[in-house]
């Protein structure tokens, strides 16, 4: 009797002891062996060096699946309904983040034992990645604000000056912004590579989404003003009529100084660093600028598939990446790349007087300027289908710019037309 | 004498056929069949429910479906008409008896080339020849004054004979080669005969050969319409997400039925409806072919 009782005694003790030490190592050594499976649309986390250091602090393994941005959905949903495969980490970029957010699959951030603390982000960030209950399912460590990049050469050219709050009254709203190009088309040189490019500025300027909570259909009037400023930049000739992402279109910006046609391209901070750093001819001869209104393109959300088994591990990746001060200045300061985080990015602004790391703005600070119109932005028309709908609007504007659609007012029809054709379901 | 009965071993051979044909081809479309009397869905993931014909009436009322329609047809007609000409002139030529062209091998090959180069890279080259401000189509035309450039992907129409063109391009090899085939498969005393006849080069096409290799035209023409109405690579690469470009002339029927899936409202019972309509409509349209096509042969038997 009393060694049955020891025994007990002795067992219970030790698990009990057991518990405890298992508990306690709650650091990196827990994840040693583990592999972190996150699907992407960019490869930007090898290239950024943050898996390195994602594996280096944790000594796991992180396997980055990248998946181009149009087969996203295609390749993310089969997954998550047979949820066979499913990645720990999945994404949503902008365009249909709030698709991904409502699907039901992701974890509730807010909670414990995320407790994720968005006070320090842009609004816009936090707002991205809620649901349609406000719940928040998906942070960003990104932010991506966008600008006029024009080329310094012609700016010296036509308006005798290339200075960014000069150059920048040029184009403080719509009518300023024509009247500059009717100065540079006068001169031989065009505004912008496309007018159909303005798209990604009008869009992010909704004030609306296309479907409010009812799936009634609702257009924003800024729309309409869209069509206007790029009918009257198209029949100017302030574009140079180029398809957007062709070749001759990303020539444009590869033009030497002295040889360049095109004045400006509206690109946010990602096309800084993905794109503009890659035309070696023209590196230096950029500045950036205001374009009427702020505005965003892109930017990815991360989400923590539910049933994941990896979501400490996850959890401890996407807090690096947004809650993690010290890493997220450590890797804005290496890539220059703009963060969510404000306190953080109003704190090193000061370290990129130089401008940024590869040198395609000459010397401007990039950092200040982003600060600056990051806070302009508001995403409250963001909507699930923007990716569709906006595609649908921009076909449209070809048609009218191409003068088949014979007013402005008729244009707006022929958009609801389309919708109607391609969700019949919602109301109109 | 026992005959040992080989009989039962021929299903075993045929069996792994038929387990593959049922799981990759006739489960999905059942499955496609169910799925089209419901509300599935692509964007969210709960469970369809049962709506009925609902689907089917929204498509078959959809102008834009009809329009899809047309647009496919407008796509194909020029182009079958243009690649069996085609086809049929250079069967002709390199099948002539008296003409016996050397090198048929040659030929055959570099007619068939077009046919193995993957679509996307075609959709890019395309895209390239011809762009509006870039493009070399424009250039060897106009030279360098931009102002006469035209606007190729500007109009819904030019958009379709461009994709029947590639597609004509793309088959006209395989059309050719099956139809040299069907020629080659002619008893050469027929052509010797029609010779000491005295039948001219043009009578020996049309009264003799093209009655001939009727068959193999059928193929040719019912094959060509399936995969006629079903177009979508070259269309899809060259406009994504289903929108079709100016005049939404590159909506063909199956972009329509992807697009109707997976990419506008996520229907998936809708999109299955497409698939199920068109089904329907390909159908149709080859068996009317079939009928035109060997009705006449059967009527020319009976008088024999």
């Amino acid at each position: 009797m009393k060694n049955r009782l020891l025994t007990k005694a002795i067992t219970g003790l030790s698990a009990l002891g057991l518990l405890l030490v298992a508990s306690c190592s709650q650091g990196p050594e827990s994840f040693k062996g583990k592999t972190l499976t996150i699907l992407s649309m960019s490869d930007e986390f090898k290239t950024n060096k943050v898996v390195e250091d994602f594996e280096a602090a944790t000594g796991a393994k992180v396997d980055l699946q990248v998946v181009p941005n149009e087969q996203y959905l295609n390749k993310l949903k089969p997954l998550l309904k047979t949820g066979h495969n499913v990645p720990d980490i999945f994404v949503g970029e902008a365009g249909f983040v709030k698709q991904v957010v409502n699907l039901g699959m992701s974890e509730d951030l807010s909670k414990a034992p995320y407790n994720a603390d968005t006070k320090d982000q842009y609004a816009y960030a936090d707002q991205m990645g809620r649901d349609n209950e406000g719940v928040l399912r998906a942070l960003t460590w990104q932010t991506t604000p966008g600008g006029l990049f024009y080329r310094r050469s012609i700016a010296n050219a036509v308006f005798g000056t290339d200075d960014p709050d000069k150059i920048g009254a040029k184009f403080a709203t719509w009518d300023d912004f024509l009247a500059s190009g009717k100065v540079l088309a006068s001169k031989g040189y065009f505004l912008l590579p496309n007018a159909g490019d303005l798209g990604n500025v009008f869009f992010a300027q909704k004030k609306v989404p296309y479907f409010d909570k009812t799936n009634h259909w609702q257009l924003d009037p800024i729309i309409k003003t869209f069509f206007d400023v790029a009918k009257k930049v198209r029949d100017g000739g302030m574009d140079a009529k180029l398809g957007a992402w062709s070749a001759p279109w990303m020539d444009g910006m590869n033009t030497k100084p002295g040889s360049a046609k095109i004045f400006s391209y509206l690109w946010p901070t990602w096309g800084l660093f993905f794109v503009m750093n890659g035309q070696k001819n023209s590196i230096g001869d950029w500045h950036v600028t205001e374009t009427p209104g702020g505005w965003y393109w892109g930017g990815t959300w991360m989400n923590i598939y539910k049933k994941s088994p990896n979501k400490a591990l996850a959890w401890a990746f996407i807090k690096m990446m947004t809650q993690d001060k010290d890493y997220i200045k450590k890797y804005a300061l290496r890539t220059g790349d703009f963060n969510s985080d404000k306190v953080v990015d109003q704190e090193i602004v000061g370290n990129f007087d130089k401008g940024d790391p590869a040198g395609v703005l000459g010397g401007q600070n990039h950092y200040a300027f982003f600060l600056k119109s990051a806070d302009k932005i508001d995403a409250s028309g963001v909507s699930a289908d923007d990716t569709v709908i906006n595609g649908l609007v921009s076909n449209v504007l070809g048609d009218y710019l191409d003068g088949k659609i014979p007013s402005v007012d008729a244009a707006m029809a022929e958009i609801t037309n389309r919708v109607k054709q391609q969700f019949p379901q919602a109301t109109y | 004498m026992k005959k040992r009965n080989y009989n039962a071993y021929g299903y075993w051979f045929i069996l792994p056929f038929f387990l593959v044909f049922l799981v990759f081809t006739a489960y999905p479309i059942l499955n496609t069949l169910f799925d089209s009397f419901t509300n599935d869905s692509f964007s969210n993931f709960g469970t369809p429910a049962f709506v009925g014909l609902k689907n089917y009436a929204n498509e078959i009322t959809s102008s834009l479906f009809w329009k899809s329609f047309f647009n496919t047809w407008i796509i194909w007609i020029p182009n079958i008409v243009t690649q069996m000409t085609l086809a049929l002139l250079l069967a002709a030529l390199f099948t002539n008896y008296e003409l016996n062209i050397k090198g048929k091998g040659i030929f055959r090959a570099i007619f068939f080339f077009p046919n193995i180069i993957t679509i996307t890279t075609i959709a890019i080259l395309v895209y390239v020849l011809f762009d509006w401000q870039s493009g070399a189509i424009n250039q060897i035309f106009f030279g360098p004054d931009k102002k006469e450039y035209i606007n190729w992907f500007g109009k819904g129409f030019v958009i379709q004979m461009i994709i029947g063109g590639v597609q004509t391009w793309i088959w006209f090899g395989y059309t050719a080669i099956m139809l040299m085939a069907g020629i080659q498969a002619m008893p050469k005393e027929m052509f010797e005969a029609a010779l000491i006849d005295g039948a001219s080069g043009s009578k020996i096409f049309f009264r003799i050969i093209l009655p001939f290799i009727r068959p193999i035209l059928a193929y040719v023409a019912v094959t060509s319409i399936i995969g006629g109405m079903q177009m979508f690579d070259l269309p899809w690469v060259m406009f994504p997400g289903g929108q079709g470009g100016a005049d939404q002339g590159g909506i063909t029927m199956t972009v329509y039925m992807y697009a109707r899936a997976f990419s506008w409202d996520q229907n998936l019972g809708g999109g299955s409806a497409v698939a199920w309509i068109m089904f329907a409509l390909i159908a149709i349209f080859s068996i009317l072919y079939l009928r035109i096509a060997y009705g006449k042969r059967s009527s020319d038997e009976g008088v024999n």
